[in-house]
């Protein structure tokens, strides 16, 4: 769009610029150009109109260029309003798309965090028993080695042991048998060897019990800076695992207290409302059974009215009637008839 | 004074206007009977009184000499008796005759015309009079006065 714009305003100035070259160079021709004489004069004035014309093409030249450009500028920049205008309502679609599919997707994720949280306790659990699995499997591998290094120890020593009395027996046996006539000095020897023999027997022992134990100190040792390294670190894990299962505990104890006591606000709302309705509702039949009581009562006294009324009218009717002679009655049909002629009920 | 006044002089009630009418309809019926005899001598003995001497005076007036002066009068006369007006009365009591014509002359002067009374009693209105006439009512009766104050007197 830009380059566009550029494009035509170059083209514009172009325009211009090649306009105005043309009147300035029609001015210099012009000013170049010798005063006519006389015998002249018809053609110079000839060209004269013709210099006017020209101006007057030049002029229009410029002056519809210039409206065209601007009529053209008008367009593009009309054009480039309108694209920009449904750039913009593209863009706010697409932004409004996009807030709703980020408000759908913080719902999604909302819901996708409780069960990854549900999830991450399963597997912080699920890694806890593993580890604690480990643990007694190492603990159980390193019982076995130690025991087995003992034995091993203890299989050396023995071996060694039945070399050494091997051996002893032999170098007895070789003495006797080589030396009987010497046997006393060998004896003695032999006693002395023997003694050196056992010294030095008792002496390997010795080192060979202290290399022993040394080795199993060593080895336990070894085992229980392993053990205490390992409980340290699974101490350490079991901590960090209980914290955060704690926090996560907490989190959703949290929410799960929010969410009970927003339920028991709501609750608590609808059963006023409810309570409220009852009692407006009850107040209003309460209102319809007076009036329907009051209704009935007044019917009733009206019909009490009504048959005393009639009671008495009837009373009153036979105790007239009785007590009227014919002269009365006569008298009354006269009276009657006057009254009927007063009231002009006999005029059509 | 028309032709038929003096015989309405005899008919004051709905009854007697009855009675005239099947007076009316006999002599019509006997109007071809018996050749030559008067309509009087026809109907002597079937019809009433009144009737016979109101026929006899026209006779004697030779009015009705011919069956077809016989049959247009006995027309005439009975449409005029039922072109009568009438107003119906109803009583407390039975009234004389002398007071049913007291009434009848009494209407017919305030009135300026014969009007046939018909009368009903009923001891219901106690007394006065109830009326109807040429499609009016009007209750006089004393039970209405009775009825309006007994009412008056219990929802003051």
């Amino acid at each position: 769009m830009l380059n566009q714009l550029l494009n035509n305003t170059i083209l514009i100035a172009g325009t211009v610029a090649f306009l105005s070259g043309l009147l300035i160079a029609y001015l210099l021709i012009k000013s170049s150009i010798p005063k006519p004489k006389d015998k002249d004069r018809v053609e110079l004035e000839i060209s004269h109109e013709l210099e006017k014309e020209l101006e007057k093409v030049i002029r229009e030249a410029i002056g519809e260029s210039s409206g065209d450009i601007k009529k053209r500028i008008k367009n593009i920049t009309e054009i480039s309003i309108d694209k920009y205008e449904k750039h913009f309502k593209e863009l706010n679609k697409t932004i409004r798309k996009s807030n709703s599919e980020i408000e759908k997707t913080l719902a999604k994720k909302e819901k996708k965090g409780e069960k990854e949280i549900e999830k991450v306790i399963q597997d912080f659990t699920k890694e806890t028993n593993q580890l604690k699995d480990q643990q007694k499997k190492i603990q159980n591998k390193l019982l076995s080695q130690l025991e087995k290094e003992t034995e091993e120890i203890k299989r050396v020593k023995e071996v060694i042991l039945d070399k050494l009395s091997n051996h002893l027996k032999e170098k007895v046996s070789q003495v006797s048998e080589t030396s009987r006539n010497v046997q006393k000095e060998i004896s003695n020897n032999a006693k002395e060897q023997n003694k050196r023999i056992e010294e030095a027997s008792k002496e390997k022992m010795n080192k060979l019990e202290k290399v022993s134990n040394q080795t199993i100190e060593n080895l336990s040792n070894r085992s229980s800076e392993l053990f205490n390294k390992l409980t340290q670190k699974t101490t350490k894990i079991n901590k960090d695992l209980s914290s955060k299962a704690i926090n996560v505990a907490e989190q959703i104890s949290n929410r799960t207290d929010q969410k009970i006591d927003n339920f028991g606000e709501k609750l608590k709302n609808e059963l006023l409302k409810l309570r409220k309705e009852e009692k407006e509702e009850v107040s209003k039949r309460i209102e319809k059974a007076k009036q329907e009581i009051e209704k009935y009562k007044e019917e009733r006294e009206k019909e009490i009215n009504e048959k005393i009324y009639q009671i008495i009218a009837k009373v009153a009717k036979e105790t007239m009637g009785k007590a009227i002679d014919t002269s009365s009655h006569k008298q009354l049909v006269m009276e009657s008839l006057k009254k009927a002629k007063q009231e002009n009920f006999f005029n059509l | 004074m028309n032709t038929f006044s003096n015989i309405t002089k005899e008919i004051t009630t709905k009854t007697e206007l009855v009675y005239f009418l099947d007076d009316i309809t006999t002599a019509q019926e006997s109007i071809f009977k018996n050749n030559g005899e008067n309509l009087s001598n026809k109907i002597k003995g079937e019809v009433s009184e009144p009737f016979l001497k109101f026929l006899e005076k026209k006779e004697q007036e030779k009015a009705l000499t011919s069956k077809d002066e016989q049959k247009n009068f006995l027309k005439e006369l009975s449409d005029y008796l039922q072109s009568i007006p009438q107003a119906k009365l109803t009583l407390a009591f039975s009234p004389s005759k002398d007071f049913i014509q007291e009434i009848s002359n009494w209407i017919e002067k305030e009135i300026g015309e014969k009007t046939i009374l018909n009368l009903t009693i009923n001891h219901k209105i106690t007394g006065g009079i109830v009326i109807e006439f040429k499609g009016k009512y009007l209750d006089l009766s004393l039970a209405k006065k009775i009825n309006k104050s007994v009412a008056q007197k219990i929802y003051e």
